[in-house]
């Protein structure tokens, strides 16, 4: 078990490795204290066994990698490193609730344990051998009827499990016969050697590995009967040979071994699922008269007997309160909350209940207090979460009791107001704080109600309902403590210590129910100071521990810093003391708990932390409040005062985020929990551990709709993709084969406009996605050096531009993505991809003509910005002539300098491209002329680069578009004269620049410089 | 002949011892063991120190405190069961079993009678009964004028001492205990100087106060009751030097107390904690005081001389921290279950 428990966390990188150091170390002391081991050989086998215990599965699967070819390691161990990897891969399974990862493993375990199986000689060995790959397949089949069993299964996938369970478990079945068989010979066969010491010894494991097995061979029965699912045929009649079977191995071994009784019980459970109830209850009844039985033999017998004796005519009432009675009576505080007992103390209340009719002719007194004890434990079901409230409901309704019905209030009354004696006054305290506990539920039910509601009237009668049950619960504690008090009065040097620590328990409890929490406190403190050995100490010093908390809350409500700063310290101070005297009980834990959370409230990690390992693995809470610690440590990260700190803070975050979500199944995992792995991602990415990041995204994404706590929160959805595509743009920019990245982008924003769809602010709110996608890849790819690198980098581009035109369903955000399309096919084919500039460039187009078609609802603006936009594409995709056929319909309505120049810019490429004189003059001069309807003169559509200049030159506001549109000017008339070969022309141009430069000093400044003195080389 | 005379001298010795036996005084005394012992006899005399007694064992004087009750021959049945009943805390019960036993017959019924039905009232009143303490205090006064050499009158006078002090009459008081510290009864011995330390205490008296507690502490004896006064004495010696004084030592002596004592001594533990209380009151640090106080309040509230104190303590922290309703709740308790104590006088 202990093992279990560590497995259950998996070690942290540096403890591993203090670990190692300290083996390492040791081994290195004992190779000078031991002469024997000098030699060059690794303790392998001890070694191996130090990582099993310790749970460190991990790290002993890699070093049985490494023994296998290490020459350091013994011949011996070296020979069974695919048995021991075996062993340990099925030892780690328990540790992960995953099934799939389960199945990997044990799946991995079955095929070493083959490949082991075929080098082993000896035939003991090789039973045993075959015995664990019959588990293996036994447990794999377990696992796949599990799954088909869950509701969430969907039919389909449940007949394929089923099938799987069938195969594995039909597998494992006849391997455990034969083993069962061979091991039987191996022992009648053994020969006890005198001068083996161990000979004996062996004898002895292959006794137990015997029985072992012959408690495994209806185990397995059972389990295969059970896979055949929906044939109920078959099912039943491998049931009841299952539970023969079971009954044949109690009656070899229930007087020597548990497992034998426990058989008895597999045997009721086997009959009791093929429907044969009277042979289920009769098997029963032998399990409950066994002498002494253990606790687990109990527990299976009385839920198997929830499940039988309903169906037993007449109702056995008598063996139910004989079988249930006494273990109900004696629950711990977390037992009575598990669903299972809360189903056997409905079974026991029914019996209650129905012994109290039987009696009621005879003993009314006993009939009535009967009745009354059946109402109040179900009433306990029914008002406590769980499976089986709606049963208890309607039972309490069949006996035509409420759920709140004031049938506790009626026995209260009862209660004489003065008592006669110590003992008298203590039950009657007893009886009066009885129905406290629920009492306690219904408010706090009603509180959280309350705090959610928003709507006034609602909040109004919630209010009316909570002062109610204050003021039911006050008047009760009072009563309770007034009985007490008198209990107090009567007790003398007769009253053991342990009677008075229970009324004062009591009084504490009471106390508490009534929210006086310092006079709790007082009490438990004194009791834990002056009593720590008497009964009751425990438990009230756990009450104070818990006002504690409550102080706290109170003065973190009110943000009274000072009196929080108080509160903190007692409850740190009292969980300290309740470690340190009551170690590893369940009120130290809960105390751990609260100490962990009220420090992590105050910031106080440090404390926190140390509160928060004194909590057991296996509470329920550790995960929870790791989750919570992860968060608010992740949330300081901003006060960090500089880098150190800031990687500090997150380092802690991610230890206990990953505590949260550690062995969660993400299928089922709760809220909390959820937000945890979501934090872990962001962690994780600032870690740097973007591969981690990476995996939780993908397993957060794949259960969004599997998990019912995620799927209900659009928020959480929306923040599962945010983390995940910021996952992925990172993972773009610093991992290879950018196309996947890009995918897996493309894929949430497909996933989010789907589920947008109908919605304008969800999907006003992909839009925003997009564009913030596409800046992110935009600056990707300005960053990246080569054109190699670029292309690549365009090809995922261009699928996820692509997607944007399916995805995004208006206008705006079609044209905007074609904008920024085109910006990185311009760059593309500056940065030399001629090629993929272009095609990048018609994608543009593409966008642009989805942009038309989606309509930019009579937003002229956004209109004109199509017009240009697309003229632009056009010429980058080399389509010139339609490119310069835009401008010049877009100049009929609209003239603008930017439009001009973008014309003219178009004319000077078309005619570098095409080497046409023509196309440059047209460039420099314009075209197109036709009559200004206004003016009534001649101009041109487009005007070209002389005109342009001629405009501006003088203009102080546009002094930049004039530098631009003289560069150009002067370098159409230089392409010219290189084209037309005319030394001339090329002399000319450079005249008219050197005359600029001259005439403007505002000329060669900035990049300008450079690229006007270029043109004069 | 001689069978007859035989059974007759036997009937004869029979009803002679019958009838000595029914003018017996019955001396009831307490054994080193504590089991008490039945003595019939002939009550000869009796003072407030000893009783001369007639008894198996001839003419002795037996000191007052190894008397645990006498009762004359002809005691009327209901006196006893009065006495059983204030035994038994029905204090209500005793006063109406008391009114049904006339006097004026025997003396030393009359003073029997005198004496419980002093202290039924007494112990009614002390418990917020239908008695006050003035009430009480009448029928202790009536009692030690009518039987001034009665064996109750040392009890009598601490009584009254007491009722004195709830009734605000500290002066008063204090004389009646310095009388008991005069009497040669070790525990009223104690119980004089002790209440005559608590009278200084409440009249605001310190020093004298200190030196009552100090003569306690000074007691040569180390009988169970003068050792119980001495250990009480030592937590109102701290509480007085942290009144006075700084608190941090007295704090610190009185956490040893209850480190070091057993909790099962409550009455210890709640002059302790009141103690403690007081310290932290005269800090200024009322959340600390509160929960001395509160110890008391709640594990020692069988013990009402500390109770009411700390009741009253807690009234008034309350009051200053604004938790009205619990303040309004510990005056109620002053005003019902400590109505006639000196501590309800102060509200």
């Amino acid at each position: 078990m202990a093992s279990c428990k560590n497995y259950c966390k998996p070690p942290r990188k540096g403890l591993v490795l203090r670990f190692v150091i300290a083996l390492s170390l040791v081994s290195l002391i004992s190779l000078f204290a031991d002469s024997a081991l000098l030699r060059a050989e690794e303790p392998a086998e001890k070694f191996l066994n130090a990582l099993r215990e310790r749970g460190y599965y991990n790290v002993a699967i890699h070093y049985l990698d490494g023994a296998a070819q290490s020459k350091a390691v013994p011949e011996a161990f070296r020979k069974k490193v695919s048995f021991e990897k075996a062993q340990i891969l099925i030892d780690s399974v328990g540790n992960i609730r995953n099934p799939e990862k389960q199945e990997e493993r044990l799946n991995a375990a079955d095929q070493l344990l083959t490949q082991h199986a075929s080098s082993v000689s000896d035939p003991i060995e090789s039973t045993e051998v075959k015995k664990i790959q019959a588990n293996v397949r036994y447990f794999r089949g377990r696992n796949y009827l599990k799954q088909a069993t869950l509701d969430k299964t969907p039919a389909d996938r449940k007949t394929k499990l089923y099938g799987l369970a069938k195969k594995l478990l039909g597998d494992a079945l006849p391997t455990f016969r034969e083993v069962q068989k061979s091991q039987r010979e191996q022992i009648e066969n053994f020969q006890i050697d005198p001068e083996d010491p161990k000979s004996d010894e062996n004898l002895q494991k292959l006794q137990a590995s015997y029985v072992d097995t012959r408690l495994k061979v209806p185990v397995a029965m059972e389990k295969f009967a059970l896979s055949f699912g929906d044939d109920m045929a078959n099912r039943k009649k491998n049931l009841v040979k299952a539970g023969a079977e079971f009954e044949a191995v109690a009656k070899l071994y229930d007087q020597r071994f548990v497992q034998g009784q426990m058989a008895t019980a597999f045997a009721a459970r086997c009959f009791q699922q093929a429907g044969d109830y009277g042979k289920s209850f009769e098997m029963l009844k032998a399990v409950f008269d066994y002498p002494n039985p253990p606790q687990p033999l109990i527990s299976e017998g009385l839920s198997i007997g929830v499940e039988t004796w309903p169906n037993i005519e007449p109702y056995p009432v008598a063996e139910v309160i004989k079988a249930a009675e006494q273990p109900i009576a004696i629950l711990s505080r977390r037992d009575k909350a598990n669903p299972k007992w809360l189903r056997i103390q409905l079974e026991l209340a029914r019996a209650k209940h129905a012994q109290s009719i039987a009696i009621k002719d005879e003993d009314g007194a006993e009939s009535k207090r009967l009745k009354r004890e059946a109402s109040r434990m179900a009433r306990e079901v029914a008002r406590k979460r769980n499976p089986h409230s709606k049963m208890a409901a309607d039972l309490l309704n069949t006996w035509g009791v409420s759920i709140e019905a004031a049938g506790d209030e009626v026995a209260s009354t009862e209660i004489a107001a003065t008592a006669t004696s110590f003992d008298d006054a203590k039950q009657k305290s007893k009886d009066l704080i009885s129905p406290l506990s629920s009492q306690l539920s219904s408010i706090g039910k009603a509180q959280r109600k309350l705090a959610k509601t928003t709507d006034v009237a609602e909040k109004s009668t919630l209010q009316v309902e909570v002062d109610e049950l204050k003021k039911g619960i006050d008047a009760r504690a009072d009563r309770a403590l007034d009985m007490l008090s008198q209990a107090a009065r009567f007790a003398d040097k007769e009253t053991s210590r342990a009677d008075l620590n229970n009324i004062r328990y009591l009084q504490a409890f009471c106390h508490f129910s009534k929210g006086r929490y310092t006079d709790v406190a007082v009490i438990g403190k004194f009791l834990v100071e002056k009593y720590p050995t008497i009964e009751w100490s425990q438990q009230a010093s756990g009450l104070m521990v818990r006002s504690y908390e409550r102080m706290f809350d109170a003065a973190t409500a009110a943000k009274d810093d000072a009196a929080q700063q108080t509160a903190l310290a007692k409850v740190l101070g009292a969980a300290t003391t309740m470690r340190d005297v009551w170690p590893d009980t369940t009120e130290s834990s809960s105390a751990a708990v609260s100490a962990t959370r009220v420090a992590v409230i105050a910031q106080k990690f440090d404390e926190a932390k140390a509160f928060f390992d004194r909590i057991p693995a296996d509470s329920p809470t550790r995960a929870t409040l790791a989750s919570r610690i992860g968060q608010q440590i992740w949330g300081q990260r901003k006060n960090a005062a500089n880098d150190d700190e800031k990687q500090q803070t997150t380092t802690k975050a991610r230890e206990f985020l990953a505590i949260a979500i550690d062995n969660g199944d993400p299928a089922t995992m709760d809220f909390s929990t959820a937000v945890a792995a979501l934090y872990h991602v962001d962690a994780c990415r600032e870690s740097g551990e973007l591969d981690q990041a990476i995996a939780r995204c993908d397993e957060l994404q794949k259960n969004l709709d599997v998990n019912p706590a995620m799927s209900k929160s659009a928020k959480f959805r929306q923040s599962v993709y945010n983390s995940s595509l910021n996952v992925y743009l990172e993972a773009l920019g610093s991992k290879p084969n950018p196309q996947e990245w890009v995918k897996k982008a493309q894929a949430i924003v497909e996933r989010m406009g789907a589920e947008a769809v109908g919605n304008k602010q969800a999907e006003a709110n992909v839009s925003r996605v997009y564009r913030k996608i596409a800046r992110d890849l935009n600056e990707q790819f300005g960053s990246l050096k080569t054109v190699g690198e670029k292309q690549t980098f365009a090809d995922s581009l261009k699928t996820f531009f692509a997607g944007i035109g399916s995805v995004a369903k208006d206008g705006k955000t079609r044209l905007w993505a074609g904008s920024t399309l085109l910006g990185i096919a311009e760059s593309m084919k500056i940065a030399g991809g001629e090629v993929k500039g272009k095609e990048l460039a018609s994608e543009a187009i593409g966008l642009f003509d989805a942009a038309k078609k989606a309509g930019f609802g009579g937003d002229k603006g956004l209109e004109l910005n199509y017009q240009h936009q697309l003229a632009l594409a056009q010429r980058a995709s080399g389509n010139y002539e339609a490119a310069v056929k835009s401008f010049e319909k877009i100049l009929e309505q609209n003239n603008g300098l930017n439009l001009q120049m973008d014309a003219a810019k178009t004319l000077y490429m078309w005619g570098i491209e095409k080497k046409d004189k023509g196309v440059l003059t047209k460039a420099m001069n314009g075209q197109t002329p036709y009559r200004d309807p206004k003016t009534k003169k001649q101009r041109k559509r487009i005007w070209g680069w002389k005109t342009l200049v001629d405009l501006i030159k003088n203009n102080e506001k546009l002094r930049e578009q004039f530098r631009e549109c003289l560069y150009y000017k002067v370098l159409c008339r230089l392409r010219y004269g290189e084209i037309a070969n005319s030394a001339k022309a090329i002399e000319s141009a450079k005249g008219e620049l050197n005359k600029a430069i001259k005439r403007y000093d505002d000329l060669l400044i900035g990049p300008w410089k450079n690229k006007f003195e270029e043109l004069l080389k | 002949m001689k069978r007859t005379i035989l059974i007759l001298s036997g009937l004869m010795i029979a009803l002679t011892a019958v009838s000595a036996s029914a003018q017996n005084d019955t001396l009831y005394l307490i054994k080193k063991s504590g089991k008490v012992s039945k003595q019939l006899g002939k009550i000869t005399e009796v003072t407030p120190l000893y009783v001369a007694f007639n008894g198996r064992n001839g003419a002795v004087k037996v000191p007052v405190w190894e008397i645990q009750k006498l009762s004359a021959s002809t005691e009327p049945a209901d006196l006893d069961k009065a006495r059983d009943r204030i035994e038994a805390f029905r204090f209500d019960e005793a006063i109406e079993l008391l009114e049904n036993v006339k006097a004026g017959g025997n003396p030393l019924t009359d003073a029997e009678l005198g004496w419980y039905r002093a202290v039924a009232m007494s112990e009614t009143a002390f418990s917020g009964g239908s008695y006050s303490a003035v009430d009480a205090g009448g029928q202790v006064q009536k009692f030690l004028k009518a039987h001034p050499k009665s064996h109750h009158f040392v009890p009598a006078t601490d009584l009254m001492g007491r009722l004195a002090m709830a009734d605000g009459k500290l002066d008063f008081a204090a004389k009646q205990f310095g009388v008991l510290t005069k009497s040669t009864w070790p525990k009223y011995v104690a119980r004089g100087h002790f209440y005559t330390g608590e009278a200084m205490m409440r009249s605001n008296k310190l020093t004298e106060a200190a030196a009552a507690y100090d003569k306690m502490l000074a007691i040569q004896s180390n009988d169970d009751v003068t050792q119980r006064y001495k250990r009480l004495a030592q937590c109102q010696k701290a509480k007085i030097a942290a009144m006075s004084g700084d608190p941090t030592a007295s704090i610190a002596q009185l956490e040893s107390i209850i480190q070091q004592e057993n909790p099962d001594d409550k009455e210890l533990f709640a002059y302790a904690y009141n103690a403690l209380g007081a310290c932290y009151l005269k800090s200024q640090n009322l959340a600390e005081a509160e929960e001395k106080y509160l110890f008391t309040h709640l594990l020692f509230d069988t013990e009402s001389a500390p109770h009411a104190e700390a009741v009253y303590k807690l009234a008034d922290i309350w009051t200053k921290q604004k938790q009205t309703d619990r303040a309004a709740e510990a005056r109620q308790i002053l005003k019902s279950r400590y109505r006639n104590t000196w501590w309800s006088t102060q509200l």
